[in-house]
């Protein structure tokens, strides 16, 4: 403290400040941005208090060099701060689960009715029913399916037949088609069959069931002229000469025989039937055809009366 | 079902059929004690079903029907508690008749369906869905070849456990395909055009049930099944047609239920509310009230729309209706205080949102009160329905996530844990947890230094309150005496940097602990499940009605995420990786996640584009790379920036479960402002003083001389440089008010 440096020449510290320099230069700009914390900040008014100015020159040291907090105040630095901003809380629509009470019964453990009294022959039926929608039974066993059937009329109910399946069984096994159908006459789901029915790709099978229908029960006509229209237009867009020959013949033959059996009400086709009879005038039934509706038109009682006769 | 076998119960099989057939396995007798089992166990006589099956299984102890049968009585008579019994009792059957049932084979399905289908009822209801779809899936394939009664309740259990893991997707097509298979019409969208049928058959019906009722009795006084045989064929063919119709209008009910359920877990409003439209209307002119069901799913439809005063209305409605039947799970009290909870929160009302939550809660306990048990004897106290009804995880993370948007982590951290052990592949989940670790984080150093600078909200709000205390705390005191007085600067004014001494490195996995480091693994395994590559097109209303599905990413407990969810929430576990990155210092990972953040989406909010920037731009300083910080740091990188919530732009309809975020739009300019402080400080840094004075005028002066102290540290720090000592002196006087 007494020390007097005055007479002392100074120190050379320029080396000492190159090395400090240089190893400044090694480090990032985070590491070298600290500055003190401690500044001088004179009272204004002074209040000398009850020290001697050497006495409080000397605590002031302590509190700096020597005080409570660790490092010592003097040895602490700043350096600016990057304010961070916490990220908000995420936003989801929806997120909480709600809670709806429903009837847990609904899912219940179940009693097998089928003990002892399933006799095997509703499972035999299922089996050959989903057999039939697949391939062609063969003579038997579309006898064993259709006397199944007919023992017990609720049977075909739980044949596992839905009208989506209707096509299928139409082509492969178009006898056992009719025979469901006629069962299901009753069903409040035969309009939906017919539906199916009706706008299945043409074929001789699908025509066969149709026929063998109409002379079985009443259909709703609108779905007789439905089928027709379908079948017209198939003949009409059909690319194949030889297919279309046939499928022509087809049509021509089924309506010849829904005319004779006042299936239908041929006034109410008459132009669309005429129009396709035109169309396909080189084929022999096209042109039997025409030559029918012809005389439906001209007389009717009579014509009708005529052809029934041949 | 049990309505098929209580409709026919007269005349199960006519004895033409039975006697044809040849059974030879099944004597007279023996069908006549099944007969009159079935009878009794329908009516509900369970003990004199069980004396008609002990004999049965006197005569056929091989048959598996019999031992199910029995099995199946003697669970309903323990009040379906007995379920580990049953289950034994099913396991045993199976290996002792030589089926495997957790193994649908090629062998005949139909003998075995039944025994099956409970095993798969059994594991719905105690939660184990996919369990229970593994093996329903395959008698699904076989489902023409089912009885009808066990083929609609495959179909019905699949829809249901599919909604229970979440793909409501799945269950549409299931409900889809049981209509065209089992129900003769498309679904009636037109009551009108439908009743007519019906209402014709119900006028029948009377009579022809009477027919066949006399016909029932008298066989039965007559003690001689062979009158039934005169029961002519026609008759029989009317009576099966009613009751297929009659069944028929219940199974079209349940599956309208199924599909509003599945269309509003899809959010697919507008379908969801037309399809409802149609169930409420059938229901009311049948006379019906509406059921518990309808009108939560009804609420939920207003809520989802975001009329939430008006779900409440509908929710109201459930106290005016007679109580459900016990079957109904959960109890009317848990749901109804729970989707209040849940509306609450819409609304943006957490702490009443949190008072519901745990009525509910509580409504929960009372339920399990009632049967004290411990818990390993759950499966042989409670009833079947209740287990199945146990909402427990789903309560919790309604609570978990309603406390955390209270500002109540440690709480939502607890909770949310528990959800973590039953839906472990949930990614906002696991966002969750990390957001709880991070609020835990921020308060626990916001009490510590006892300012909040570095809140979002707070620092942002900050130009608008003067925070004295945070200005005091830019001096740490003074030290002497008059000419000899000193002051001393604090070192920083938050830390958010862990300290070294209070890191955890070994934080145990098993016993989770709110701290950063789980915050960090907690948001790897979100940013790890959640998928990539997602489509962020939304559906229009049109496809959205001809039955488009969207696709979607399942996070149970919740309703399943849409692609624009995931890349949210993607970007949101970005966010939240880049901050926990700096916390920890791991600054390479924090800018590895903020580069992430910024190229995850064309389009990503504002807020999240801002603070992608902010922590790329620290990252790189912390990495001593001040030159590319700058460029993150530039206001012109971020352009304009509106800072309304994402949702509010995602949606107008639906709810957004964060109420407020504090992200006005008034408080983008104080956004801005943090963002060019930074960049001053990183001119500062690169010891660009005049560059770095410049800007922070510009701050200091916008804010109207109510910043944050950081700022003015920074502007004592800059004039320091510069070796302005008296203008730092001045800013000491002026702001800190030291004489």
């Amino acid at each position: 403290m007494s020390l007097d440096v005055s007479n002392h020449p100074p120190a050379d510290t320029s080396s000492l400040k190159q090395a400090l320099a240089d190893l400044l230069s090694d480090r990032p700009d985070t590491a070298k941005s600290g500055v003190p914390v401690v500044y001088s900040y004179p009272q204004p008014a002074p209040n000398s208090g009850l020290l001697s100015e050497p006495g409080q020159v000397k605590r002031t040291c302590e509190a700096l060099l020597c005080g409570p907090s660790s490092p010592s105040l003097a040895q602490q630095y700043f350096s600016p701060e990057i304010i961070r901003l916490t990220p908000p809380l995420h936003v989801a629509e929806d997120e909480l689960v709600w809670i709806t009470s429903v009837d847990r019964a609904e899912q219940r453990v179940m009693y097998d009715a089928s003990m002892c009294v399933l006799s095997g022959g509703d499972a035999e039926a299922k089996r050959l029913m989903a057999k039939a929608f697949k391939e062609t039974l063969s003579l038997p066993q579309q006898q064993h399916l259709l006397t199944q059937l007919n023992q017990d009329p609720r049977m075909v109910y739980h044949t596992g037949l839905t009208p989506p399946k209707l096509p299928d069984l139409v082509e492969h096994n178009p006898l056992i088609a009719i025979e469901v159908l006629l069962k299901l006459m009753q069903s409040s789901q035969i309009t939906e069959y017919f539906s199916v029915l009706v706008n299945m790709e043409m074929s001789l099978h699908s025509m066969e069931v149709v026929n063998r229908l109409t002379t079985a029960v009443e259909l709703p006509s609108e779905f007789v002229h439905l089928y027709i229209s379908n079948c017209i237009s198939t003949c009409e867009t059909i690319k194949d000469r030889y297919m279309q020959n046939r499928l022509v013949r087809l049509v021509c033959v089924f309506l010849q025989s829904l005319i004779r059996n006042k299936i239908i009400n041929v006034q109410e086709l008459f132009i669309e039937v005429q129009a396709f009879c035109i169309e396909f005038s080189r084929i022999r039934e096209a042109a039997a055809l025409f030559r029918l509706l012809k005389q439906l038109d001209s007389g009717d009682t009579q014509a009708t009366q005529e052809p029934a006769k041949k | 079902m049990a309505e098929s076998k209580s409709g026919g119960e007269e005349c199960p099989e006519s004895p033409t059929t039975t006697e044809a057939s040849n059974n030879s396995d099944a004597t007279d007798t023996e069908r006549e004690w099944a007969q009159a089992a079935q009878t009794q166990f329908t009516k509900g006589n369970y003990v004199a079903a069980l004396t008609l099956l002990s004999y049965l299984q006197g005569t056929r102890p091989k048959d598996p029907k019999v031992l199910m049968n029995k099995a199946v009585v003697e669970y309903y008579k323990s009040d379906l508690k007995k379920t580990e019994t049953f289950r034994k009792q099913l396991a045993d059957i199976c290996t002792q008749c030589g089926i495997k049932i957790d193994a649908v084979g090629t062998g005949d399905e139909v003998e075995r369906s039944v025994i099956r289908f409970n095993h798969c009822v059994v594991l719905y209801h105690l939660h184990q869905y996919c369990a229970a779809l593994a093996l329903l899936e395959k008698m699904y394939t076989g489902l023409e070849s089912l009885e009808e009664s066990v083929g609609i309740g495959v179909c019905l259990l699949m829809a249901e456990c599919h909604l229970g893991t979440y793909h409501p997707e799945r269950a549409l097509t299931i409900i889809t395909h049981t209509e065209t298979t089992f129900l003769p019409q498309p679904l009636p969208h037109t009551p009108s055009h439908k009743q007519p049928p019906s209402q014709e058959k119900e006028n029948k019906s009377p009579e022809k049930i009477s027919v066949s009722g006399g016909t029932g009795s008298s066989s039965s006084s007559s003690s001689s099944s062979s009158s039934s045989s005169s029961s002519s064929s026609t008759t029989s063919t009317a009576a099966d047609e009613i009751r297929c119709s009659a069944t028929q209008e219940q199974l079209r009910g349940k599956l309208q239920q199924l599909r509003v359920r599945a269309l509003l877990m899809m959010r697919a409003l507008r379908v969801a509310k037309k399809e409802l439209k149609t169930i409420v209307t059938h229901a009311v002119t049948a006379g019906n009230s509406l059921n518990v069901t309808l009108i939560s799913l009804k609420s939920q439809l207003e809520y989802l729309k975001g009329n939430f005063r008006k779900a409440i209305k509908v929710l109201n409605q459930c106290a005016a209706i007679p109580p459900p039947s016990p079957s109904y799970g959960p109890s009317l009290g848990v749901m109804y205080y729970n989707n209040l909870g849940v509306i609450h929160l819409g609304m943006g009302k957490p702490t009443v949102a949190c008072l519901y939550l745990q009525k509910a809660l509580q409504e929960t306990q009372i339920g399990e009160e009632s049967n004290s048990s411990a818990h390993s004897e759950v499966l042989s106290h409670q009833p079947l329905y209740q287990l199945s009804s146990n909402v427990q995880p789903e309560l919790y993370y309604n609570l978990g996530v309603t406390l955390l948007h209270m500002n109540k982590p440690d709480k939502a951290f607890d909770f949310l844990l528990e959800v973590l052990q039953v839906h472990p592949m949930n990614p906002r989940l696991w966002l969750r947890l990390a957001e709880c670790c991070i609020t835990v984080h921020k308060l626990l150093h916001s009490r510590q230094l006892h300012v909040t600078t570095c809140d979002t909200q707070e620092a942002l709000e900050m130009g608008l309150k003067e925070d004295q205390s945070s200005k005091r705390s830019i001096i740490q005191g003074t030290v002497g005496v008059g000419m000899h007085r000193k002051i001393c600067l604090t070192t920083r004014i938050t830390d958010h940097n862990k300290k070294k001494s209070e890191m955890h490195p070994e934080s145990d996995a098993a016993f989770p602990e709110p701290t950063l480091e789980f915050a960090r693994l907690c948001l790897r395994n979100a940013l790890t499940i959640l998928p990539e590559n997602v489509s962020t097109t939304s559906l229009t209303d049109e496809q959205e009605v001809s039955g488009v599905m969207p696709e979607l990413y399942p996070a149970g407990p919740s309703s399943p995420l849409r692609g624009v969810e995931v890349v949210s929430l993607r970007v949101s576990a970005l966010a939240c990786s880049a901050y926990v990155g700096l916390c920890l210092s791991d600054f390479s990972a924090a800018l590895r996640h903020a580069e992430l953040l910024l190229v995850a989406h064309p389009k990503i909010p504002d807020v999240y584009k801002l603070l992608g920037h902010l922590y790329a731009g620290e990252a790189l300083i912390s990495l001593g790379k001040v030159t590319e910080a700058i460029q993150h740091l530039d206001p012109r990188v971020v352009g304009e920036v509106s800072l309304s919530p994402p949702a509010q732009e995602a949606s107008n309809t639906l709810p957004a479960s964060t109420p407020s975020q504090g992200w006005l739009n008034t408080t983008a300019t104080t956004a801005m402002q943090v963002m060019r402080y930074n960049l001053s400080v990183a001119y500062a840094l690169r010891g660009e003083w005049e560059k770095a004075n410049n800007l922070l005028k510009e701050v200091w002066t916008e804010s109207n001389g109510n910043m944050p102290a950081q700022v003015i540290m920074l502007a004592m720090y800059i004039n320091l440089q510069m070796g302005h000592v008296d203008i730092m002196k001045n800013i000491v006087k002026n702001n800190i008010l030291l004489t």
